[in-house]
């Protein structure tokens, strides 16, 4: 990394010093693209010259220069047309003579961005208004805005409908985006992502576990943020359907800037954020260690104490730590980016550099990312004919992560159970130099490879290693080939290629292994995609304009994981494996191929420029298909209809400005994981749920055994058909304009591992089993409230509404997923609801409600009690239902977002973002263990009486203890029923609504005299927030957090470590 | 990289040309690389040895010591088991006792064994068949068993009445005795307990039939007598020649210091849930009472240098509550399943239940003398009877047989340790989830299982003569 950072250097100077502009004989237009409303300059907008195969992008200060060669210069008369997304394409007529030519623009916005042409997958392009399904679109400057490192956390409530889940706030960690819903149950929710029209990884592998070890990056955390000219989001199956079997989840596709002939021109961003953890979390400080009343002591080295703060009142002026915000600091982040581009009249160039060292929020130096990532891309014009280009993205990552989770050495597991008196921050004996903890304050000499209970947090941040160093390259060649005016012929070849190396050392003494342990992992992921495509247009006269477009796809992906854990460490500190116990190394390592082989046609038709007709369909063959179900259709079609040309509102003017009423029907898939379809006997451990486990071959001799899962032969993907219809209005000459979707998708034939009676032999067989449906509504409403000159003031809102069920699960009772203590799934539930034990209740919807051998529905019965009463028994306490419930549900009612955008004098923007989630809950699992300890705040009213369902779970109850009031302590409460591990997980399950301020942001850009002086044309200020201020009921660490990261498994809270909040002051200068 | 590229490129173009196309098939393609589709018997032996043990000395039999009060839980979701705080997730033995390693596998072992005429590894196998199926029988009474295993005829296995599933497994071990008896065949190694000694295996056979037969004392009236049959050709304790002889013939487990073969209580109490439960209070009180010699191997000494025991659901505290002793807590310690001590103290109650109080007491002091312990003396009736109980229930520390036998017995007259289940110690596993929800015509929903199995009817005096505290009619 620090070669690369010397490189970054040399590569800075040399541009700072490079000259000015390239050959200046010929003409030069130059000009400047400044927004009609609020003046702002109008970045990124392409200036072409008619006819001439010229043009350029503008700068960050709307600035753009095309030189013309001499010998094309003859006075001659030509049209300059600029396009910038958002706004409607202008052209003015310029005589280009030698020397400077100036043409300035001012651009009037197109609020439905009508005529714009988006990319629609596969080589396929459209211009908007021809959209028959919705095409989400996020732009270069919103990305910016976002003041994200993570590509696909910068998407967060960018668009209605996709939810964008950050994992935690600590550097590198993994955010998880999920479209209209959850449609697949093994499988990931989570959209492929294809940039410049190459499919690449955004997979999160973690190196342990998902509910334990350690944050992991999201792949697509590799692309530089800054590189990014615009994102298309295809979240229907209508618009998706051009990827097939790959598209289940919708499609991320996102176009990486690209160079312009023209004076180079180049552009400088540097960041510096401040990073804290976003709350405060409630900790009991009244009671110390111990149990009963009666405090813990020590008799000595090496005593083994209670983890419990059931001790006695602590004498006032006892000194109590703040055992959470102890473990953090600010974090620092500096972000560089720097791009160049450029280029003559038939060739042009991008090269872009960015460099990010980000220190997080917990303290010590561990928790760190670092990013380099370079962007080079060039296009050449051979002839009118062909085309050609290339792009290399390159990014070498560094992360280094905290153990987080349900994890004895995890660091809020140990951290937020230590009793309020005992000091943490001393994390070694003064005695002996070891790790000592406060379940074993004082270690003895000889305890180097004893467990400490849990780990002190100070060890595990300190003494520690989890690190992964990533090296990934992808990008790809392309050719545009156009024999005939009518015919194109496009292919891209691309590959995407990363290496992640990973070290998860936890040294002797750690609780989880105390003889040490280090798993040393190398994975490779490599994509090779090949796309060939062939477009013919024919207009058959007027009013009938018809296209076709034909490809074949075929696509490699190849997953490889080395992986060897090694237990007992040799010397105490080394993270090597040759330096464990060789006969104690465990290899874990895996690989897969799949390949898959694809055709598809898509044919359109215009008639009367105003109904546009798309029909089109993909056939996949994959290996993962089992062979007698190899190849599968995904058929789409749409139609889109502009009412208001119908209606002769042609102008964008008047009380309805515009109309267009579109339907659209698809059907994607999502392919089995690899090998599903073969039996075969498995290598693994046994285990019984509590300890590390057996090996399966023992005292020097191999062993096998059946694997639990049957393979199945006719494994077909899942498929995912969706109807969505739609319109898209403006309002009041265009002021306010609206986009409203509904869609009905229903996902057959979902993969699932159905489980089979263990005594048949096998756990589970994989099967199209299951269906589920997504019913939902979008709208996004943009009001552009003041419009002068001078002043722009634009507000978005945005609204989406998802219901989810699962319909049929083959007679299936239910399922735990992945990644989750208690998510699951359960016929006629919503994906992933919480399925966990509860108190006695009376459930009138239950067959038979019979618990511990009392039939309490009877009793509800005989008592009148309401359905959902919780029952007290006999002592005023509830009871503990042995079967297990719905309990809870972490998907949301509805989500949306308020953006405001005030532009001043084309110099000064002000804007933030607000984000809300109605509903949507949490198992709050961290209160569920904490109060077992006594360490949770709500623990402190030990000893107080209480009444069940009045001052205590408030709620109906019934039975022959209702009203008494008992004394809650640590045997009859909180040690008890009252916590998770005894009690049941219902009680912890909170409503996760929230509003965030999501983004704030202050820009102020300059481009006086004195800054031009100092050889730069602009320069732009900037100070933002990033989650600055949260509203939410919820108790526990975040509402956003989930323990399993990026899995599909949602709203799952246990020692997660903590969001982030952040102050961004940033400065850009261009030229 | 390019090797990849080009094979693309030029399967692109092939396809293209032909139209048909084998880019879907290949190495990697057609098989799953990480998994092996074979396996020979030898292999899927050792694994099933290892499958076993978590079945007989796993989650289970940590669960069954407290309920036993020879442990207490000290912690987190212990402490709940400990107060019968239960679920129908609690016990998956159900599940591993068929699958992987199990009963799938052990009948794969016997078949290819005795295509090779390998009678002894088939003779193994039964033995472990018995036993991880009389483990269910014994624990959740009816078991998938004449139907299981066989999915393609019988995708929902009926359960089988669990005195059916006693029966067969008699057969099964007279099957195995027979095997073992010709001598044919070797294992070896691959027997990590026994060495492949076939005659060691076929006195262990014959315990396990004696116990198995007192497993159904309770509705069979000729179960003692068939038990001490299978023991002792004659009166006199020298005429026991059939069941294990000595310690060395005793069926234990294998493990060892390297990762991934540690003794399964050593892993749960010494490293991974080092605070989750110590040795029981009534246990540890009974053995300060006798004085026992067997504390040290049994106990450590807690924090104030003495034996003391945890009360069911008492959080740790380490000043009174001694951990499991260093003998037991070893990573090598091979955890004992079926045991010459087991072999006597099955003799003894036998004998005693048909009236042969001499041979009754000679075993039981056959017993006491492995551990230096006083002869019993002249004693008869009640006290005999109680003071062979009392010795088994120590001499079996750990194993789950001590809950037969108290389910039996009622010996220890154990005190409930809460009024959960009726105040009643739970008297059966429930069937775990995965099968109930998968076999959901066979297998009923909790609150519609029996309370007790068949064999197990409630027994209102305890052996000593006493109101039984722990089942309740």
């Amino acid at each position: 990394m620090r070669h690369l950072t010397r490189l970054f250097t040399v590569f800075l100077a040399a541009i700072v010093a490079a000259p000015g502009a390239m050959a200046q004989q010929g003409a030069s237009v130059t000009g400047k693209v400044t927004a009609a409303e609020g003046g702002a300059p109008v970045a990124f907008a392409s200036v072409v010259l008619a006819g001439m195969g010229l043009g350029a992008t503008t700068r960050e200060d709307g600035v753009f220069s095309i030189a013309v060669p001499a010998a094309r210069v003859t006075n001659q008369r030509v049209d300059v047309t600029v396009r910038a997304i958002g706004y409607q394409a202008a052209t003015q007529q310029v005589t280009l003579s030698s020397g400077t030519v100036t043409v300035n623009f001012t651009l009037t916005v197109n609020p439905l961005r009508l005529g714009e042409v988006v990319v629609t997958g596969a080589g396929t392009a459209s211009s908007i208004e021809r959209l028959g399904a919705v095409v989400s679109t996020v732009k270069s400057e919103e990305i910016v805005k976002s003041n994200e490192l993570n590509t696909v956390q910068a998407l967060a409530a960018k668009a209605p409908g996709v939810v964008v889940t950050s994992s935690s706030g600590e550097p590198g960690a993994s955010s998880f985006i999920m479209i209209r819903g959850q449609k697949s149950i093994e499988g990931t929710s989570q959209p492929i992502f294809v940039v410049d029209g190459v499919p690449v990884d955004n997979s999160t592998i973690v190196t342990t576990e998902p509910t334990a070890g350690t944050q992991a990056m999201n792949r697509m955390s590799d692309l530089n943020p800054n590189d990014i000219e615009s994102v298309e989001i295809l979240k229907g199956a209508a618009a998706a359907a051009i990827y097939g079997a790959r598209a289940g989840a919708g499609v991320v596709l996102i176009t990486t800037k690209r160079g312009q002939s023209g004076a180079p021109k180049w552009n400088y961003r540097v960041s510096y954020s401040q990073d804290e953890v976003n709350k405060d979390y409630p900790l009991q400080t009244l009671f110390g260690q111990g149990s009963g009343g009666v405090a813990a002591t020590c008799g000595g080295p090496g005593c083994r104490l209670t983890g419990a703060s059931f001790g006695p009142r602590l004498a006032p002026g006892t000194a109590t730590h703040n055992h959470f915000m102890e473990l953090f600091e600010t974090g620092n982040t500096f972000d560089n980016s720097l791009s160049l581009s450029g280029g003559t009249d038939r060739s042009a160039f991008y090269l872009s550099m960015g460099y990010t060292n980000q220190d997080g929020f917990i303290v010590g130096p561990n928790d760190e990312y670092d990013r380099f990532t370079a962007l080079v891309k060039g296009n050449l014009e051979l002839n009118q004919k062909l085309h050609i280009g290339a792009t290399v993205n390159f990014a070498d990552t560094h992360g280094s992560f905290i153990q987080k989770g349900s994890n004895l050495s995890g660091l809020l597991l140990g951290g937020l159970r230590t009793s309020p008196e005992y000091d943490n921050r001393t994390y070694l004996d003064p005695v002996t130099g070891l790790h000592r903890s406060y379940r074993y304050p004082e270690p003895t000499a000889t305890s180097q490879y004893d467990t400490r209970g849990y780990d002190n947090p100070y060890f595990i941040i300190y003494e520690l290693q989890n690190t992964s160093d990533v090296g990934r390259s992808f990008g790809n060649i392309n050719i545009d080939y156009a024999p005939m005016n009518w015919l194109t012929l496009k292919y891209t070849l691309g590959t995407d290629y990363s290496s992640d190396a990973r070290i998860e050392g936890l040294p002797p003494s750690n609780s989880s292994q105390p003889s040490g342990s280090i798993d040393r992992a190398n994975y490779t992921v490599f994509q090779v995609d090949h796309n060939l495509i062939a477009q013919a247009t024919k207009d058959f006269n007027d009013w009938t304009k018809t296209s076709l477009t034909v490809g074949q796809n075929l696509n490699s992906r190849k997953y490889e994981q080395l992986q060897v854990r090694g237990v007992g460490f040799i010397s105490p500190d080394l993270f090597q494996l040759s330096n464990t116990i060789s006969s104690n190394m465990l290899p874990l390592d895996y690989e897969s191929l799949v390949h898959l082989e694809s055709y598809f046609a898509e044919g359109k038709v215009d008639l009367w420029d105003q109904l546009y007709l798309t029909a089109g369909a993909r056939n996949d063959a994959s290996s993962t298909f089992g062979k007698s179900v190899r190849r599968n259709w995904f058929p789409k079609a749409s139609a889109a209809w502009e009412a208001s040309k119908f209606m002769n509102i042609r102008s964008g003017q008047g009380m309805l400005s515009y109309l267009k009423v579109r339907a659209a029907y698809g059907e994607t898939g999502r392919e089995p994981t690899p090998y599903q379809v073969f039996s075969g006997y498995s290598v693994g451990q046994f285990g019984d749920g509590w300890t590390v486990g057996l090996n399966n071959s023992q005292n020097g001799s191999a062993g096998i055994f059946l694997a639990a899962a049957k393979g199945q032969d006719a494994l077909k993907p899942e498929r995912n058909r969706e109807l969505e219809f739609g319109a898209d209005l403006a309002f009041f000459d265009s002021k306010v304009d609206l986009g409203l979707t509904m869609y009905n998708a229903k996902s057959t034939d979902v993969i699932l591992s159905l489980p089979v009676p263990p005594s048949t032999g096998y756990f589970s067989q994989v099967q199209n089993a299951a269906e589920l449906t997504n019913k939902g509504f979008e709208v996004a409403l943009n009001w552009r409230a003041l419009t002068t000159p001078a002043v722009a003031w634009t507000i978005g809102a945005q609204y989406a509404k998802n219901k989810n069920k699962v319909t049929d699960l083959r007679g299936s009772d239910q399922f735990l997923l992945g990644g989750t203590f208690n998510g699951g799934i359960k016929e006629g539930y919503a994906h992933g609801v919480f399925i966990d034990w509860d108190f006695a209740r009376c459930r009138y919807s239950a067959e038979s409600n019979v618990v511990d051998g009392f039939d309490v529905n009877a009793f509800c019965h005989a008592n009148n009690a309401p359905d959902g009463a919780m029952y007290i028994g006999d002592d005023g306490f509830p009871i503990f239902d042995s079967e297990q419930h719905v309990v809870g549900d972490p998907n949301p009612n509805w989500t949306g977002s308020l953006t405001s955008s005030l532009n001043l004098w084309g110099k000064l923007n002000v804007s933030a973002l607000v984000d809300y989630r109605d509903g949507g809950q949490i198992f709050n699992g961290t209160k569920g263990a904490l109060l077992a300890f006594g360490a949770h705040k709500t623990s402190e009213i030990r000893g107080e009486e209480r009444v069940f369902g009045s001052t205590w779970l408030p709620g109906p109850v019934t039975g022959p203890g209702v009203g008494k009031s008992v004394v809650l302590d640590e045997d009859s409460w909180f040690g008890n029923l009252g916590n998770w591990f005894v009690g049941p997980g219902s009680q912890f399950i909170e409503d996760g609504t929230f509003l965030k301020l999501r983004e704030v942001s202050v820009q102020y850009s300059i481009n006086a005299g004195w800054v031009q002086r100092t050889g730069f044309s602009s320069m732009d200020i900037r100070l933002a927030g990033r989650n600055l201020w949260t509203k939410s009921d919820y108790t526990g660490i975040d509402p956003e957090a989930n323990l399993g990261g990026a899995t599909s498994s949602r709203g799952n809270e246990y020692f997660n470590n903590p969001q982030a909040r952040s102050i961004v002051f940033s400065l850009a200068f261009n030229r | 990289m390019s090797r990849m590229t080009k094979t693309l490129v030029v399967a692109a173009l092939a396809v293209a040309a032909n139209g048909c196309s084998n880019f879907l098939s290949g190495d990697k393609l057609d098989s799953d690389p990480n998994r092996p589709t074979t396996a020979q018997a030898s292999q899927l032996l050792i694994a099933s040895q290892v499958n076993s043990y978590y079945i007989l000395n796993g989650h289970a039999a940590r669960v069954l010591a407290m309920w036993m009060q020879q442990f207490a839980g000290t912690d987190r979701q212990y402490r709940g088991y400990d107060q019968y705080s239960i679920t129908e997730g609690l016990f998956t033995e159900y599940s591993s006792a068929y699958t992987g390693g199990g009963l799938i596998d052990l009948r794969t072992i016997q078949a290819d064994a005795d295509d090779a005429g390998n009678r002894v590894m088939s003779g193994i196998a039964k033995v472990w068949e018995a036993l991880v199926m009389s483990f269910l029988a014994d624990m959740y009474g009816d078991a998938s068993y004449s139907e299981a295993i066989d999915g393609s005829a019988h995708p929902q296995p009926v359960l089988d009445q669990q005195a059916a599933v006693y029966a067969s497994l008699q057969t099964v071990l007279d099957g195995a005795i027979a095997d073992l008896a010709t001598g044919q065949g070797s294992v070896g190694d691959l027997d990590l307990s026994l060495g492949g000694d076939a005659v060691a295996w076929g006195h262990v056979a014959k315990t396990l039939k004696a116990r198995l037969y007192l497993h159904t004392a309770e509705v069979n009236p000729t179960a003692y007598q068939q038990a001490l049959a299978q023991l002792c050709t004659g009166a006199a304790l020298s005429s026991c020649t059939l069941g294990i002889q000595s310690a060395a013939g005793d069926l234990n487990e294998y493990h060892s210091g390297a990762s991934g073969e540690e003794n399964i209580w050593w892993q749960f109490i010494a490293r991974d849930r080092d605070s989750y439960m110590r040795p029981g209070k009534f246990l540890v009180d009974l053995m300060n009472t006798r004085n026992d010699p067997r504390r040290p191997e049994y106990l450590q000494l807690n924090g104030n240098g003495t034996y003391g025991g945890a009360a069911p659901g008492e959080g740790l505290n380490t000043a009174r509550h001694s951990n499991l002793g260093l003998t037991r807590l070893d990573p090598a310690y091979h955890q004992p399943i079926v045991t010459y001590l087991e072999t006597l103290a099955i003799i003894a109650e036998s004998a005693y239940r048909t009236n042969n109080l001499a041979l009754a007491r000679s075993a039981v002091d056959a017993l006491i003398a492995t551990y230096g312990g006083t002869p019993v003396g002249g004693i008869s009736g009640t006290t005999l009877l109680t003071r062979i109980l009392e010795e088994k229930y120590i001499a079996l520390f750990q194993n789950y047989e001590v809950y037969n036998d108290w389910k039996r017995t009622c010996y220890p007259n154990l005190t409930p340790a809460s009024q959960a289940y009726g105040g009643n110690i739970p008297a059966r596993f429930t069937y775990p989830i995965a099968e109930r929800t998968s076999n959901p015509d066979n297998i009923p929903v909790p609150g519609s299982q029996p309370r007790r199995n068949a064999n197990d009817p409630v027994s209102s005096l305890s052996a000593d003569g006493t109101a039984c505290k722990g089942q309740k009619p």
